[in-house]
């Protein structure tokens, strides 16, 4: 779908790994909706949409339960640990 | 703690606007679809411009509810928080909403694990001081 939109715009997907990154990125989102959307029913109410925005770490305020931060600040030391002082970027930090 | 509120506005201000944009028929619920494309659109790492990812994501959107809405229907936007009703004016433009998405993802770089960043990309992280984002000490 965005590949089609993005052919009629300015920008074009000119390289592989370019293609492969959307891939990886758009599988990484239907998998965080349909995780929050257990009973397939293909329809999300306000709260699953701030349900979905947190798992994809646009909010870090809002949904957050503090029981989990101690668990996302391990990930991250294992990541470090992994990566060493490389650099960290990513769409799910 | 000023941060934390100051951000915590923030996104409950986007929460509000999404919810508006995505659900213009005031239901209780969207369809999943819609979301999946839409956060596609608006995580599109190859887009190179807030006003290119605006642009399509107002294409997709006029497709998504083209069998659904009428135009010249009066929409009428409920905060799904607050209850009150919102005016059609208050709803961000497309381009508002794609920056304020972007300021909470804050993440200007569209690959994983690069480490071929531009000059002009190095110099605004360091120009917004946000290198600790991308650096692991």
């Amino acid at each position: 779908m965005m590949a089609i939109l993005l052919n009629s715009s300015k920008t074009k997907i000119s390289n592989n790994s370019h293609k492969i990154s959307l891939l990886k990125l758009e599988k990484d989102i239907e998998e965080v909706v349909f995780n929050i959307d257990k009973e397939k029913s293909r329809k999300l109410s306000f709260l699953d949409i701030g349900y979905c925005l947190s798992e994809l770490r646009i909010f870090r305020e809002l949904f957050q339960n503090e029981k989990e931060k101690p668990i996302q600040q391990k990930k991250f030391i294992t990541y470090k640990k992994e990566f060493g002082g490389s650099i960290r970027i990513s769409l799910i930090t | 703690m000023k941060e934390q509120y100051k951000r915590r506005k923030q996104e409950i201000d986007f929460y509000e606007q999404i919810w508006l944009t995505l659900n213009p028929e005031n239901k209780d619920y969207i369809k999943s679809d819609i979301f999946i494309e839409f956060l596609k659109i608006i995580f599109s790492p190859i887009a190179s411009s807030i006003k290119e990812i605006s642009l399509v994501l107002k294409q997709f959107l006029q497709a998504a509810f083209f069998l659904t809405l009428n135009p010249e229907d009066l929409k009428c936007y409920i905060s799904p928080i607050t209850g009150h009703q919102i005016s059609e004016e208050e709803i961000w433009p497309q381009e508002k909403l794609v920056k304020e998405f972007l300021n909470l993802k804050r993440n200007l770089l569209a690959y994983r694990d690069t480490h071929n960043y531009s000059k002009k990309m190095k110099d605004d992280i360091d120009k917004m001081n946000v290198r600790y984002i991308f650096y692991c000490k």
